[in-house]
Parts: structure tokens; C-alpha cells; sequence
């Protein structure tokens, strides 16, 4: 009970701090709905060869956006988290009795509220660009989404607390970023990709999102990769979660 | 039990030991005064003794828990002025000290009332809807003080909580430090500048590394150098010097610039008696003033010897 208020007070101060910022958030919202509009007319003109119809394009890329959102926007998460370190911020949180666990899981639940509301966005405009999916699976979709989200934000965190750098936080996200994205299948199916890649994708976490969250924009409920891709990335959240609590206990150690 | 009893505390960064076997008491109620130049070690200190940091070894007792065990309690015990002080630029005074008080689970009555009490005890209330980053340096530094009060600590650390302030702001902030003592708290507080700690400490530990010297201001002052009483005559004040000589409580006797340089025994009571030998002796004694050293020149003098100590440590 204890834990959860702390939680609570730590996510409304850091909300309350960051909607001071609103032009940071406000550039952050459109970001995706800016590939959508650049994106989106690219798959209008697919060849009558690619594996799926132009109409069927649009059904499959945002599923796709919906998962690459999270690595794209929260793996920089910790960036921030260097300002409070070097400002002397954490240092004065840190000599009070609260949880570490809840100003780690405060701070990132703040990311997730705008990760969520970037997700909502860019269902909203894909739909005007005629995605025809199922409601509910949008519901569990953008779900999965935040639990990608908060393994993303976590590994930031321990990224910065450990590194103590905002140069150093932005590099490593940009190395992991392109081999995550691109050996996801999420831009396009990894049906298309040769032999080598798909083995490769097979060590990648967020290729068992994508495909998980694809089954769910399709309604395919029953998949069992729905039920693989969210016990893996929950299992890989929590597990980074700690990592970046730990990190927290030590930071400036 | 005192507030703090540090056992031969010791923390080294790799190779480096920035604070080295260091063992004090403080009392309740007492103004802890930890002086040093920069680099001596103060944060690091303040840094272990709040549980930021572990220390390499040794252990220590705060508000009767034990470092390293009982950190938790102990952070509910203490307040803390941390070096930079972390607050948010971008909330308002007020939105800064409630963040704090919900974190150390005031209710919403009692945070309101602690919040506006130091508020007003920092002069800040009028202007508790501004911004913080709209706040000079000093009053920045009081509503950080404000801030590790409100939940009413009975120990409290203030690290350097004057640095860089202007004289105005700095006298503001003593104030305030002396009201603290007034309340009756235990206050553990680093600083760089001697007639600070002077002034508000009954305590002073001179530190450089390590304990180069812990006492009153008073006795540190007497302990180094001997008081000196000088004596200006109405002619030479040589011929003198050999009367002087033959007193049995006089220590040392010399004549500097026409004036006669003597130090006793024991100050205090044997200056009467020096007095009362040389116009029994017929000498027309035209002033007599006691030459104290100042705090700072026992204080350059622990840090330099302090320095020499460590070099011929490092040789050995
Ligand atoms: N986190 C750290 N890592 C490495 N060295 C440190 C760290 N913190 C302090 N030091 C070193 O320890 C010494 C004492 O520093 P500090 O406690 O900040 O001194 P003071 O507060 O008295 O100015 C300095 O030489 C400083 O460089
Ligand atoms: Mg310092």
C-alpha cells in the first residue's frame, strides 16, 4: 500500500514537472503521426507482387508503428534522468525514506502516460487512413505496447544511472535502435526477409511483439504468440525494472 | 547515546582515500561544526553519514541506528541539505516543500501548516506561488533548507550552506542556522570559512582527509598557541626583560618592536602578579594587551601541517 502511494506521489510530481515542459511532450505526440503521414502513401502504390495487398497494407504497418513507438520514443527516457542526477535532484530524493522502486517506476510511468497517448494518436490517424482492425485488440494492443514501453524506459533508466551521461545514453539507444527495429518484421513482415535475417530476429524480443501484436489487430486471439510476446516482454520488463532499481541504490555510489 | 558516534570511518575512490579513519561524538543539541578546505572530504562525509554512500570501512550510529542496517530509519531521522541543492526550477516554492512533505507522509493539514511555518521562518512566504528558478541563490538555499526541516529531523545536515552566496545572503542564512540551534537540534554543518563555524558552532572539527583537530573554537584557538601578553613601557622596555626572566611562572619573555612579549603559565590568573612585580620593580608600565591568534592562523596552520603529514605518509 505504502509502495503504491509512493508510486502515486512520484508519477504526479514528475507529470506535474514535465507538463511545464509542454513543448517537449507536444513535438513528442506528433512525432509518430508524422511517419504515418509520410509512410502511409508509400503503400498505396506496393506492386501487385508483395505479399499482401495495398489495402491490407496499412492493417499491417500499424501494428508495426504501434511497437516501434515504444524503442523510438522511450529508450531516450533516461536522458532526463542524467539532468536530475548532475542537478543533485535524485541525490536529494535519495536521502529520504522513499522506495526506490517507486521513484523508478514513478518516473517511468510518467513516460508511459505519453507513450500511451502517442499510441492513441497514431491509431486514430491510421484509422482515418482506413485501418479496419479489431477494438479490443487495439485495447490489448496498446497494452503490450506500454509493457514494450516500460522495458524500453527501464533500460534507459539503468543506461543513465549507471553511464551518468547524456551523450553516452543517446549512443547506446541509437546502436540498439536499428538492429531492434529492423530485425522486427515491423516495418514490413519478416516473411519477406532472407534466411540469415530471420534467424537473427529470432534473438530479437520486440520480433515476438510484433508479431504478437499483429495477431491482436487482426483479432487472431487464439494465437499463441499473443500469449508468447506478452510473457516474454513482461518478463523482460520486470527484469530491467530491477536492473534500473538497483542502479538507483547505487547510482553515485 | 550521542546523535552521531562515528567508529574509524574510512572511503576510498579506487585508489584514492578521501576520508580516512575518522572517529568523533556528537551530542544532542550540539552544533557540529566539520571545517575544511575544498576537496577535503566534508561531502563524502555528510554523503556516508546519510547513507548515500557505503562506507570502505568503519561504522557509525545515527539517532541511535546503525549505519548500514538501519538506513531507512535513519533517513527518517535526518534532514538534509544536500551540496547542489536539487530542487525544481520550474514549480513554485510551495509545490517543492509539499512534494517533500508527501514524501515523508505528512497528511495534507500538517503539510500545509509545516510548509507554511518555514516558509514564513525563511522569509519565502510572499513568495511561495513564484517560480523557483525565478529565485536568487540565497533564497534557493533557505527554501532547501526549508525543505530537509519539514518533517521536523532531529539531526540535520547542512553541507556548505553558505557556499557561494553573497555576504548578504550568507548572514541571512547564519541566522537561520542559529535559530535552528535555538530549537534545540543537532546539526551537523560543513563549511570552508572559519568565522562561520566560529560563530554558530559549539564544536569544530578542523578536517583534512582525516581528524586534524576537534574542539571548542575557544580551546582550538588556546590549545596551538600560547595567549601572549604584550607590554609597552614608558621608555626601553629591554631592561626589563631580565625581572621578567627571574618571575618562576614565566614562560617565555622576549622584546619585539619596544615591547615586551611574555607568556605564562597560566594566563589568567598569573597576569595580575607579572603586573604587580614590574611596578614593584619601578617600571612605568604604559599599556598591557593579551595577542591572541586568530582561529584562521591555527586553522592554516592544521591544514598545513596536515598536508606535511600526509607527504611524509605518501614517502614512508
Ligand atoms: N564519486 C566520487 N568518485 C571519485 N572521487 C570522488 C567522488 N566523490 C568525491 N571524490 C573525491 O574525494 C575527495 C573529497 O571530495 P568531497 O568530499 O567532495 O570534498 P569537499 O566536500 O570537502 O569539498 C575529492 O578529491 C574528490 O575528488
Ligand atoms: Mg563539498
Amino acid at each position: 500500500m505504502k509502495l503504491l502511494r509512493e508510486i502515486w506521489i512520484i508519477f504526479i510530481h514528475s507529470l506535474r514537472v514535465a507538463l511545464r515542459n509542454p513543448m517537449t511532450i507536444i513535438v513528442g505526440l506528433l512525432q509518430p503521426v508524422t511517419w504515418l503521414l509520410l509512410f502511409a502513401p508509400l503503400l498505396k502504390n506496393l506492386p501487385a507482387t508483395a505479399a499482401f495487398s495495398p489495402e491490407e497494407a496499412i492493417n499491417i504497418f500499424t501494428p508495426g508503428m504501434l511497437v516501434m513507438l515504444a524503442p523510438i520514443t522511450s529508450l531516450f527516457s533516461g536522458i532526463g534522468l542524467v539532468v536530475e542526477l548532475r542537478n543533485g535532484v535524485l541525490d536529494r530524493l535519495r536521502v529520504t525514506p522513499v522506495s526506490r522502486l517507486a521513484v523508478v517506476l514513478g518516473k517511468a510511468l510518467r513516460d508511459l502516460v505519453v507513450l500511451l497517448l502517442q499510441g492513441v494518436l497514431l491509431v486514430a490517424v491510421a484509422w482515418t487512413m482506413g485501418l479496419r482492425i479489431h477494438l479490443a485488440g487495439i485495447l490489448v494492443g496498446l497494452g503490450l505496447m506500454m509493457i514494450v514501453g516500460l522495458l524500453m524506459i527501464s533500460c534507459s533508466y539503468a543506461f543513465a544511472l549507471i553511464l551518468r551521461n547524456e551523450n553516452a545514453v543517446a549512443s547506446i539507444a541509437n546502436v540498439l535502435l536499428l538492429p531492434l527495429l529492423l530485425l522486427s518484421g515491423l516495418i514490413l513482415p519478416l516473411e519477406l526477409a532472407p534466411r540469415w535475417m530471420q534467424i537473427a530476429a529470432d534473438f530479437n524480443p520486440l520480433a515476438y511483439t510484433v508479431e504478437a501484436m499483429r495477431a491482436l489487430f487482426t483479432g487472431r486471439f487464439d494465437d499463441t504468440v499473443i500469449l508468447n510476446g506478452f510473457l516474454l516482454t513482461t518478463a523482460l520488463a520486470v527484469f530491467s525494472l530491477f536492473w534500473a532499481t538497483r542502479s538507483f541504490r547505487r547510482a553515485l555510489a | 547515546m550521542p546523535a552521531i558516534s562515528a567508529r574509524g570511518l574510512t572511503r576510498a575512490f579506487g585508489e584514492r582515500v578521501a576520508v580516512d579513519n575518522l572517529t568523533f561524538d556528537i551530542a544532542h543539541g550540539e552544533v557540529f561544526g566539520f571545517l575544511g578546505p575544498n576537496g577535503a572530504g566534508k561531502t563524502t562525509t555528510v554523503r556516508m553519514l546519510t547513507g548515500l554512500i557505503a562506507p570502505t570501512s568503519g561504522a557509525c550510529t545515527v539517532a541511535g541506528y546503525e549505519l548500514g542496517f538501519d538506513n531507512q530509519r535513519i533517513r527518517r531521522a535526518v534532514g538534509v541539505l544536500t551540496e547542489t541543492p536539487g530542487l525544481y526550477d520550474k514549480l513554485s516554492a510551495e509545490q517543492n516543500l509539499l512534494f517533500y512533505a508527501a514524501i515523508y507522509e505528512l497528511d495534507s493539514r500538517t503539510a500545509r501548516e509545516q510548509v507554511q511555518h518555514y516558509l514564513r521562518m525563511m522569509d519565502l512566504w510572499d513568495r511561495r506561488e513564484h517560480l523557483v528558478g525565478t529565485f536568487s541563490k540565497g533564497m534557493r538555499q533557505k527554501l532547501a533548507i526549508a525543505r530537509a526541516l519539514l518533517h521536523n529531523p532531529q539531526i540535520v545536515f547542512l553541507d556548505e550552506p553558505t557556499a557561494g552566496l553573497d555576504p548578504e545572503a550568507a548572514n541571512v542564512v547564519r541566522d537561520v542556522i542559529r535559530s535552528l540551534r535555538g530549537e534545540g537540534r543537532t546539526i551537523f554543518l560543513t563549511s570552508h570559512n572559519l568565522h562561520e563555524v566560529d560563530q554558530l558552532c559549539d564544536r569544530v572539527a578542523i578536517f583534512r582527509e582525516r581528524l586534524l583537530r576537534l574542539d571548542t573554537p575557544a580551546n582550538l584557538r588556546a590549545g596551538l598557541f600560547d595567549t601572549q601578553h604584550l607590554i609597552e613601557f614608558a621608555g626601553a622596555a629591554e631592561p626589563w626583560l631580565a625581572t621578567v626572566r627571574a618571575l618562576p611562572f614565566v614562560r617565555e619573555a622576549s622584546v619585539e618592536d619596544r615591547v615586551l612579549v611574555i607568556s605564562l603559565q597560566e594566563p589568567a590568573s598569573q597576569k595580575p602578579a607579572l603586573i604587580r612585580a614590574l611596578v614593584e620593580a619601578g617600571a612605568e608600565v604604559q599599556n598591557v594587551q593579551d595577542r591572541q591568534y586568530s582561529l584562521e592562523e591555527v586553522y592554516l596552520q592544521l591544514i598545513r601541517d596536515g598536508a606535511t603529514a600526509g607527504l611524509k605518509k605518501e614517502m614512508s
